[in-house]
């Protein structure tokens, strides 16, 4: 089989390839297998039958008009055993191939997994792959770009202290247009709930913390937001697999839950946060589980509407249908909460095939978007299978409890010409709740 | 500093429900240290701010109220936003300066120096006991104050790249600026800040992806680890840092491992003996406090918060999470029962009694030992024991009063 590919310059790949040696390329390799790969690399290296089971199941594979350089067994020949085959003395070539496989060409959605006869974590062994990148410091510019201001703020865009706090006072002026007296909360101790907030909403989607916020002053809950680093829940760290920032995101975020003293930590419609903040994240710290409970979105809204917090006005007519988000479908079982939303706020529910745990991927997570434009076709022509899927549905509106499904299908829409449009559940659920008289202005 | 009055009895300070009568909002209430006022952040009108302090509020009003507290010395203290300028207001009475933000608000527990970040045009510092620093930066993180008040520190950025110029980024561009000025050196990341009582600086700070050290004073150490946390000063000329090496993670002090090494640590505390109590996973999931290296027996699977240690140092505590509740732990033994929360134990001054304000099915408890006191609370504070430690003052709401109450230890054992 022959990789071939059309040439894309990220200049966080080539132009550090360009200023590092051999010799720091063989010590990563070196270092990942040798100290960090747990035992699972060796069950996996060694029972793998290249049985070609998990082939088909990869919408790469699929939408790539089954190229077999695409099949997931493939993509870890091409890289982890690659290495181990060559000793570590691999040349700057083999590892800009090993980044495109494993940043560009993986999303990390364990589809795969559930095909193979052995349980084989293929997604862990593409982790390998870019944690050896992350230590040369090859890693696509927009994710380091990220992954740097992690570093330092925690949130991923740059954004200074007072830009957020301004941000959130700004916001609830705006949301007293709606409801009478709200309060977004800063740095309130005490409160039941510490709600966290994706990143760009602070920047970009405004809309959606202020839906957010709404539904919380709805709902009459005792919440808060924090008036410190770690407001956002986002931990693009998890990408590069930069295990030290993204153990200093996690812990910040726990912390400042402990400083407030909430009961729990409530996030917004993201997977990959999820998955740090429960898991990857809170297990590299030495957590078997979270502290506290972490709950994401979904299961919040769950809880509201099935205790009657939050009643609905007006359902939804247009036909809809719904993205099950890898990280907490596949990986945590909200499928069913998922669809007890959406049936509750929309009258026409047509669901999705293949679905729960077996949904495709939106071919935008594991970073993929987050490579940003140079990456953006590479991400698209992925993403074939999951466009065919939602057409095949007849749907107008695709709610996607998830930023970067979300945006994934965004684009999606927009190349493939599938005529929907996207929401998430905090839009749907502000739109059709119901505003008790008290609370109008 | 604020004397309290320590007379035995319960005093009815303010009726706070009616507050909610009288104006248009009230936000939460803060007591004062010593109990003897209860304060919040009104809206007397729409968009029009203010304090009301005792069923008293002051005249002038603001546009927004952030970051209201007490000060050490007992005055009401907040941030005020007017025509669009921020400055800090002290019992209703606001500096001259303004600035065009100021947030993260601090009043030193000792000395009473109030400090808070601040941005002027462009450009971040900040702002000390009313002067603000001559040397502004790019961005200013967080505020400290030394033990003596005079000095004050930010995280601050000292270059600017264009967004996206990672090679730029890559080579540090966060460090620490005391009193304005800048650490001759820039970072990928700096935290962790932290004085000695000789009002030495010090702070973690990371070089590469893999590289973390230490830097006192300005000056770096020369051993860098795999990963690190925030720090503590043993005394003015001894640094211990949680550290990552090979081994796992140990306490270095001055540069050298003194601790075996463990899956996790962090945390550390030092007490009046100069011992340091840190947080320590021991193994994946259990949890616990090592004391000079050596964990206790007992771990526990949820969490285990930063120990501290009694006023003469005999004695450590911490705050553990266990089967989805928080209890006290103290010296390797828990409190037999557990708590949705806990609010900052205290110990008595010679450390043989614990207490602690906690939370039973929605409602407030006074706990001492374990035990809970029958009498329950609508909204309570942290309880506070005298320097003598034979009384404690509560502070709490009762039927909408906020009422402070001074009790006898004895009557409570």
């Amino acid at each position: 089989m022959e990789f071939v590919r059309k040439e894309v310059n990220d200049i966080g790949i080539d132009e550090t390839l360009r200023r590092v040696d051999e010799t720091k390329i063989k010590k990563a390799i070196d270092w990942v297998l040798q100290k960090e790969a747990s035992a699972r690399l060796k069950v996996f290296v060694e029972t793998c039958m290249r049985c070609g089971m998990c082939t088909t199941s990869c919408h790469h594979y699929l939408s790539h008009d089954n190229d077999p350089t695409y099949a997931p067994a493939a993509k870890v020949k091409q890289t982890i055993w690659d290495m181990i085959r060559k000793k570590g003395k691999v040349s700057k070539e083999d590892v800009k191939k090993y980044a495109r496989i494993a940043f560009t060409e993986c999303n990390l959605c364990r589809r795969c997994v559930q095909f193979c006869p052995f349980g084989i974590d293929i997604a862990y062994l593409i982790s390998l792959v870019r944690r050896i990148c992350c230590l040369i410091g090859v890693v696509p510019q927009y994710i380091q770009d990220q992954a740097l201001s992690h570093m330092q703020t925690t949130n991923m865009l740059w954004f200074r202290q007072d830009e957020w706090l301004d941000t959130v006072l700004w916001l609830e002026d705006e949301l007293r247009a709606e409801i009478k007296d709200a309060r977004i909360p800063l740095g309130k101790r005490d409160a039941e709930i510490l709600y966290l907030a994706h990143g760009l909403e602070a920047k970009y989607m405004t809309g959606l913390l202020t839906g957010m916020a709404k539904i919380m002053n709805v709902a009459r809950v005792d919440w808060t937001m924090p008036d410190m680093d770690g407001w956002d829940y986002t931990n693009k760290a998890f990408y590069a697999q930069d295990h030290e920032t993204l153990g200093k995101v996690v812990k910040t975020h726990y912390e400042v839950a402990f400083k407030l003293n909430v009961k729990r930590i409530v996030m917004g419609e993201c997977g990959h946060a999820f998955r740090t903040g429960v898991y990857e994240g809170v297990r590299y710290l030495g957590w078997k589980d979270s502290p506290i409970p972490y709950i994401h979105g979904v299961q919040f809204f769950y809880e509201l509407i099935r205790s009657g917090k939050i009643k609905i006005r007006k359902k939804i007519e247009e036909p809809v249908t719904v993205q099950d988000p890898c990280n907490i479908v596949r990986y945590r079982g909200m499928g069913k909460m998922i669809r007890y939303i959406v049936k509750a706020t929309c009258e026409n529910f047509i669901d999705i095939n293949p679905n729960f745990e077996y949904n495709y991927c939106c071919s935008a997570g594991g970073g993929m978007i987050d490579a940003g434009p140079p990456w953006k076709m590479a991400r698209i022509e992925g993403g074939k299978t999951k466009a065919e899927q939602i057409k095949d549905t007849g749907a107008k509106l695709v709610i996607a409890p998830c930023h970067t499904c979300h945006k994934g299908i965004e684009d999606l829409n927009q190349y493939y010409k599938l005529g929907v449009h996207v929401k998430f559940l905090t839009d749907i659920i502000a739109e059709t709740m119901e505003i008790p008289e008290e609370m109008r202005p | 500093m604020i004397t309290v009055d320590w007379q035995r009895g319960k005093k009815i300070v303010a009726n706070v429900r009616e507050w909610k009568e009288k104006f248009h909002q009230v936000y939460e209430p803060i007591p004062s240290p010593d109990g003897e006022k209860i304060a919040a952040v009104v809206e007397v009108d729409k968009g029009q701010c203010s304090v009301c302090i005792n069923n008293k509020t002051w005249e002038q009003t603001f546009e927004r109220i952030s970051f209201p507290s007490f000060s050490t010395s007992g005055s009401f203290i907040c941030l005020v936003l007017q025509n669009y300028e921020w400055t800090l207001a002290e019992e209703g009475k606001t500096l001259e300066e303004t600035f065009d933000y100021a947030w993260n608000l601090k009043c030193h527990p000792k000395n009473n120096s109030i400090a808070f970040n601040i941005k002027k045009g462009d450009l971040y510092g900040v702002c000390l006991n009313g002067k603000a620093w001559d040397n502004l930066f790019f961005d200013a993180r967080e505020t400290f104050i030394s033990p003596n008040g005079k000095t004050s520190a930010s995280y601050v950025r000292v270059k600017n790249p264009p967004l996206l110029d990672i090679f730029s980024f890559k080579e540090g561009v966060w460090t620490l600026a005391v009193n304005g000025e800048a650490w001759p050196m820039s970072f990928l990341s700096v935290y962790g800040c932290t004085f000695s009582e000789g009002d030495k600086v010090a702070a973690t700070v990371r070089l590469g992806q893999q590289e973390f050290s230490v830097v006192t004073d300005g000056k770096i150490w020369g051993e860098t680890f795999l990963n690190a946390w925030e720090g503590v000063f043993v005394d003015d000329s001894t640094f211990a840092v949680p550290a990552k090496t090979e081994k796992g993670w140990s306490l270095i002090v001055n540069g050298k491992p003194e601790w075996k090494t463990f899956t996790q640590l962090w945390h550390p505390q030092v007490g009046p003996d100069k011992r340091i109590a840190a947080v320590v996973c021991t193994e994946f999931g259990k949890w616990t406090v090592a004391v000079n290296g050596e964990p206790w027996k007992i771990t526990f699977s949820q969490a285990v918060l930063p120990p501290f240690f009694s006023a003469n140092g005999k004695h450590i505590a911490a705050l553990v999470r266990e089967k989805d509740k928080w209890t006290v732990a103290i010296d390797g033994k828990a409190w037999e029962k557990g708590f949705e929360r806990i609010w900052s134990p205290q110990f008595n001054p010679e450390g043989n009694h614990v207490i602690a304000k906690v939370e039973i099915a929605n409602e407030y408890y006074l706990a001492i030992d374990g035990r809970i006191r029958a009498e329950k609370y609508e909204r309570m504070w942290e309880p506070i024991f005298s320097p003598d430690g034979k009384k404690i003052l509560l502070r709490y709401v009762k039927e909408g009063h906020y009422i402070r109450e001074v009790l006898t230890l004895e009557e409570l054992l």
